[in-house]
């Protein structure tokens, strides 16, 4: 059966990420929470709420605590995308 | 309302009303739907109708936006011999033991501070195994210690701010002459009154916080002092479960993430038996802060990396549960809000235990009753 998978994940995580933070898309490439000043806990929960938005998903309580870094992020969003 | 609230935030949703206008007079939500708030204003003032039911619908949306289901992690749980089912309020007033001065502000007499006074004397060799130095902070905050901590964006429905007379001697004249008791308030000219440098604390490990600002810290540490906590909370202040004033014992750890991790888990374990010695019925449970309707993502960040975790013991007159301590992980907050490190550039990390003393008195009165013959032997024997 054909999936539809979307192969530009990443792209869209990274200017989510760019968005919420105030980034350029480039600088939100390799990014992990605490070592940017807007990404503390506030900016956590307005990245997950934007990422669900953006990808119509919503993360479970248990892996808000797992999505630390942009590349945690595109794995994740990478596997609801196929389930 | 454009959304439902779910079951398990309809406690929390309800209390957060009490906040949302002084035209409010009673409100509720309508149980089986759970999409709409049935509400009454005070006389003269129903031309604010659309604005309130607007605002209750911005918090109800704001509220369930980052909401979801969680099942909570209770790592302790446990039924105790207590038989009594009734409200100790009454019983505790009748007697002489309670005082009500005004809306969450209550005295205690004899029996109680007896009470108070034993669980913190349990609670102190406790807390001395964690080699805490002991400490003493005063009620009053600086303001500015709150703000970079952020407590006033957080919590702003919760502050109790001072005032005092400006240093003027018209300004003194003035209030003097015309300071009056009208209809509920303090009736008086707000130019003559000061800026606010201070507010009323509203938890103890703040002060030991601002104390270490700016400082580094290469051991790693723990404090303890009981002290006074303010926390206004309008119409959900409620007897001795929710005072405006209250006593809290606290111990607190400042140093690298697996010292306080460590230590606070520890702190579970041997708060336990305590717990167990005094007879309650209790769980130990994930849990959230009250964050103020703009900040209430915090709660499910607070939930999904295990910062909070409370003792609810059980008040069986509500047949609901109570929070009389908590077991709190602040992760770097603290340390990159006030500038504390551990090494050069590395924030500290923090954390505290905390207990409310008139609540765990409440908690015990309503789980073993007033009659001490009925008490725990431990506790039956310390109170003469």
């Amino acid at each position: 059966m054909a999936q539809d998978i979307d192969f530009d994940i990443g792209g869209r995580v990274r200017e989510t990420l760019a968005r919420v933070f105030q980034l350029s898309a480039a600088e939100a490439g390799d990014l992990r929470m605490g070592l940017h000043p807007l990404w503390n806990s506030m900016g956590h929960m307005q990245l997950i709420v934007e990422l669900e938005k953006e990808f119509g998903l919503r993360f479970p309580t248990y892996e808000i605590a797992e999505l630390l870094s942009t590349e945690a992020i595109i794995k994740a969003v990478e596997r609801y995308r196929q389930k | 309302m454009t959304v439902i609230i779910p079951v398990e935030l309809v406690d929390d949703f309800l209390a957060r009303l009490h906040y949302v206008s002084e035209s409010l007079r009673d409100f509720e939500l309508l149980p089986e739907e759970r999409n709409s708030v049935r509400f009454n204003l005070l006389p003269g003032h129903e031309h604010f109708s659309p604005v309130i039911a607007a605002r209750i619908a911005e918090v109800a949306r704001k509220m369930c936006e980052t909401y979801r289901p969680t099942v909570a992690k209770v790592l302790v749980s446990r039924t105790g011999p207590g038989k009594y089912e009734l409200d100790p309020h009454p019983f505790l007033e009748a007697q002489g033991d309670l005082f009500k001065f005004g809306q969450g502000r209550f005295g205690l007499g004899p029996r109680l501070v007896e009470l108070m006074g034993f669980f913190d004397r349990q609670l102190v060799p406790v807390i001395g195994r964690f080699s805490a130095e002991p400490h003493q902070f005063p009620s009053l905050i600086g303001a500015e210690v709150l703000e970079r901590c952020k407590y006033l964006r957080s919590f702003p429905h919760a502050l109790t701010l001072v005032s005092h007379l400006r240093e003027d001697l018209e300004a003194v004249q003035n209030f003097a002459r015309s300071a009056r008791w009208d209809n509920g308030e303090l009736v008086c000219a707000p130019s003559d009154l000061s800026a606010i440098e201070c507010l009323l604390s509203p938890a103890v490990c703040f002060h030991c916080f601002a104390w270490l600002q700016n400082s580094q810290q290469p051991e790693s540490r723990a404090f303890t002092a009981l002290g006074k906590c303010f926390r206004y909370e309008s119409g959900n202040l409620d007897g001795l479960e929710r005072l405006w004033d209250f006593t809290m014992r606290e111990l607190i750890f400042v140093g690298s993430q697996e010292y306080v991790l460590a230590q606070r888990q520890r702190a579970i374990d041997e708060i336990v038996p305590l717990l167990d010695e005094w007879g309650l019925s209790y769980e130990i449970r994930s849990a959230t802060d009250p964050f103020f309707i703009e900040e209430y993502a915090s709660a499910t960040f607070q939930l999904a990396f295990d910062l909070k975790f409370e003792i609810r013991a059980v008040l069986p007159y509500k047949q609901k549960t109570l929070a009389v301590g908590s077991f709190n992980f602040h992760q770097d907050y603290f340390g990159r809000s006030l500038n504390i490190t551990t090494n050069p550039g590395e924030a500290a990390f923090t954390g505290c235990v905390g207990f409310g003393l008139e609540r765990l008195v409440l908690a015990f009165l309503a789980q073993h009753g007033l009659d001490r013959r009925n008490w725990p032997g431990v506790v039956a024997r310390e109170i003469a």
